[in-house]
């Protein structure tokens, strides 16, 4: 198996990597991906110490651009990850803040019972200035909303329709769990108008924050444990749908490149996910989609996340919003909006997030559309701060289309 | 997964096919497992600059002294005509005139101070170099010698002097590219201030050299707007990568790609076709976690030859097709690596998949090796794009002719 470092060996020095990195183009603080990658890699390689040469490799956003531009098939990202890895470990592991944020079951737990006040809480100024001073969340930085339901909750007294022809798990992550149960319930409701019937495996957060922010032991712990619990429905060979992008990718590629887990359950799960939208494109392609839509008279824009890219997938929503008659659908001028993850909510990187985003924040001031439609949901909430327009997810928009009679 | 036209390859001869596709009704998507040439190269459109390592004057005078089956010779030069004019209007429509005509073979000064002979060379470039010229280097920029430039050009006999400037305070002076470079210079503030410095700077000369950074989100306009500013003729030199000259070629065939609506996707490599009763019916990707089939009618190869990776040696010497197993005519035994320069005459640069005048590849019977199945650019047998200076025409010839060939077939 070639470990991600290794492959810092075909880098040509072209500086293609370097052409397409958002943030590199819009701040000094992150030389780009070429000279952190590659390069920085020929000084951290046989050092066991953690050390690296340069700390301004904790300004890569991690949207993976610089990779999937990069002829020579050198993982620079990935190359990236695993420095930001070691410098983290070299600290002695996360700051308070990037723990906090890499956990979102946990904080999604903790408001739940008091969500409404945990809203209007976030909501308030003061409020944020003080989590701003004290954490370093970015008072400006968009968050979700908490839900006083979780997904679960609605799946849990959820009655599948008996003539389902398929079956699929359903990988809905934390933010689907938490903040979002509406996209879930609009994935679910279009599936089964698919005649496929859902299953909800136990499962947990799939750990792609800790990854992003540089905690890989405790990345591992939780991805150990997901491939456990998601090991029934990969079966063989199963389907895991998942709508978070990154998290399906996390769980497509990013245990075996970035931790390392090699083994045959790992293999199983990674080869059983598909996004939500490959899957129904899938169908399509297949003659076994529900192409029945109702018109919808809307202007949108869809934004490609840029971390879907690395799916290897292509564009597969853009695919099925065609299928909605007089849905008018522009694609998205930026690679990446800037938010990443995490990234964009930290105080010492939201004005990058949001420079790095500005070519949508400008198309989506001159189209003005009506909605705006992207896969990933921390892009969802920062792409809606920033443009103050509505933006769902694709199977939301296909949700409506249908207009399924009986919404919940 | 499903497409009319897979195109394989987003090079120069991939993004130009695609383009002419679409515009011919195809349905088309763009799979690539990276940017190619056009990030590498320095924007200017070479046709045949050199041929037995003669330089010739006029492109089309050293045709009929090719090999019978070079691409050229494959192919009319009406397709060849054809296709540089297309170029032209695509380029002139995203405001990246280009001078020059088949009619003959002009020059582009490079960063050592050489004149490299092209055939179309872009307006920034392309102002004479005539009289008194100074050589303008941006203190702090790494990729641009002023002092290597004007030694090459005076050895050539030209009247060279060194000019440094400062660059006007802005955000990237900690480390930067010929592409951080060029886009301070679409700020109008940023290139009013630099005006004024390199007026100063080039007070005393008929012409200016100044490296290719003049600009990239505008087009030409930045490089025009300089020279009203100061007065003087400016001729960016052509750099290593990145090349700004060509992200500006890309940007404007990625313009026109979105507004046809082909899909460009980055990122995995072709690693295979599907083939069924002898033709191919899908084209396969690596994916994040298992392979990805796009179904189609037609797959374009424009995968480019042994530095695009369309082409592989194996440790054996011998040299491989990277996506369909074509043959490849190169040679057979290791020691032709060793040859003396690797870019004028090296023999991996020949290297290639030999094709019919209808750019079908040729199985060893010399009959085509699968329906549905093309093959464009650099991949190409028995040319050499490096030493003949021919990479962007044969790329824009076999792009348009592959469109002009599947435009007329049933789809």
């Amino acid at each position: 198996m070639l470990r991600v470092e290794h492959t810092a060996d075909s880098c040509v020095k072209c500086n293609i990597c370097n052409t397409v990195c958002p943030v590199a183009a819009v701040t000094d603080l992150f030389p780009g991906p070429k000279y952190e990658g590659p390069q920085g890699q020929r000084f951290r390689a046989g050092l066991d110490n953690g050390s690296s040469p340069d700390h301004s490799l904790d300004y890569c956003s991690a949207c993976g651009l610089c990779t999937q531009a990069c002829p020579e098939g050198v993982m620079v990202a990935e190359i990236n990850a695993v420095a930001r890895e070691q410098l983290v470990r070299a600290k002695g592991g996360l700051r308070l803040r990037d723990k906090l944020v890499s956990r979102p079951t946990l904080m999604g737990r903790l408001a739940r019972p008091v969500a409404p006040l945990a809203n209007v809480a976030l909501a308030n100024p003061g409020m944020r200035w003080l989590l701003e001073k004290t954490m370093g969340v970015h008072r400006k930085a968009a968050m979700p909303k908490f839900s006083s339901r979780s997904f679960r909750s609605w799946a849990r007294r959820h009655r599948p329709p008996p003539d389902a022809t398929r079956t699929v798990a359903y990988f809905h992550g934390c933010a689907t769990q938490e903040y979002e149960p509406e996209v879930g319930t609009a994935l679910v409701r279009v599936l089964e108008r698919n005649g496929v019937r859902v299953t909800f495996p136990v499962q947990n957060c799939c750990g792609l924050p800790l990854v992003s922010n540089g905690d890989f032991d405790a990345a591992r712990r939780f991805a150990t444990k997901l491939t456990a619990n998601l090991s029934d429905a990969a079966g063989d060979p199963g389907v895991i749908v998942a709508n978070s992008t990154s998290c399906g990718m996390t769980l497509k590629a990013k245990y075996r490149e970035l931790l390392g887990m090699e083994d045959e359950r790992t293999a199983a799960v990674s080869r059983a996910v598909y996004d939500i939208c490959e899957y129904l494109a899938g169908l399509a392609d297949e003659g076994a989609l529900d192409t029945s839509f109702r018109p919808l008279r809307a202007k949108a824009i869809y934004h490609p996340q840029c971390q879907l890219m690395a799916h290897g997938a292509g564009m597969p929503a853009l695919d099925l919003l065609a299928l909605v008659p007089e849905l008018e659908v522009e694609l998205s001028v930026v690679g990446c909006c800037g938010m990443a993850g995490t990234y964009g909510t930290k105080a010492e990187k939201y004005d990058i997030a949001m420079a790095v985003g500005n070519g949508l924040w400008e198309q989506a001031k001159a189209t003005r559309p009506d909605f705006i439609v992207c896969d990933s949901e921390t892009c969802r909430w920062h792409i809606a701060k920033a443009t103050g327009v509505p933006v769902y997810h694709p199977v939301q928009v296909l949700d409506r289309a249908y207009q399924t009679p009986t919404r919940t | 997964m499903r497409a009319d036209v897979v195109v394989v390859g987003a090079g120069p001869a991939g993004l130009a096919a695609a383009v002419a596709l679409a515009e011919a009704g195809r349905q088309v998507r763009i799979i690539a497992r990276g940017n190619g040439f056009t990030h590498w190269g320095p924007g200017a459109v070479d046709v045949l600059a050199r041929v037995g390592g003669k330089e010739v004057g006029r492109p089309l005078d050293g045709v009929p002294e090719l090999p019978a089956r070079h691409p050229y010779r494959l192919l009319e030069d009406e397709v060849l005509r054809r296709a540089i004019d297309r170029f032209q209007r695509l380029a002139a429509a995203a405001g990246l005139a280009h001078e020059g005509s088949l009619d003959q073979n002009r020059r582009q000064v490079t960063a050592l101070g050489t004149l490299r002979p092209t055939c179309l060379v872009p307006a920034p470039a392309a102002r004479p170099l005539a009289g008194r010229v100074a050589v303008v280097g941006f203190a702090g920029f790494r990729d641009f010698a002023a002092g290597l430039c004007a030694r090459g050009l005076r050895d050539a006999g030209y009247q060279a002097s060194v000019q440094a400037v400062e660059l006007p305070s802005w955000s990237h002076e900690r480390h930067f590219t010929a592409v951080d470079l060029a886009r301070a210079i679409d700020d109008a503030g940023f290139r009013s201030r630099l005006a004024d410095r390199l007026a100063g700077a080039t007070r005393d000369a008929d012409v200016a050299v100044v490296p290719a950074v003049l600009g990239l989100a505008a087009g030409h306009e930045a490089w025009a707007d300089l020279e009203r500013r100061t007065g003087i003729a400016l001729v960016e030199a052509a750099l290593a990568p990145p090349s700004v000259p060509g992200l500006r070629l890309y940007a404007a065939w990625l313009a026109r790609l979105r507004e046809l609506g082909v899909r460009l996707q980055l990122g995995f490599p072709v690693t295979g076709l599907e083939v069924g009763d002898g033709r191919v019916t899908a084209v396969v990707t690596e994916g994040a976690s298992r392979p990805i089939v796009t179904r189609c009618n037609e797959v374009v190869l424009a995968t480019g030859g042994v530095a695009g990776r369309g082409i592989q040696a194996q440790r054996d010497g011998s040299l491989v097709e990277v996506v369909a197993g074509l043959p490849v005519q190169g040679f057979a035994d290791r020691m032709h690596y060793l040859a003396d320069r690797f870019l004028d005459d090296h023999p991996l640069g020949a290297a290639g998949v030999v094709v019919d005048a209808e750019l079908r590849p040729l199985d060893t019977t010399g009959k085509p090796a699968l329906d549905g199945l093309r093959c464009v650019g650099s991949l190409l047998a028995d040319h050499d794009p490096t030493a003949e200076g021919s990479r962007e025409g044969i790329a824009l010839v076999t792009a348009t002719r592959v469109a002009e060939l599947l435009a007329a077939a049933p789809v």
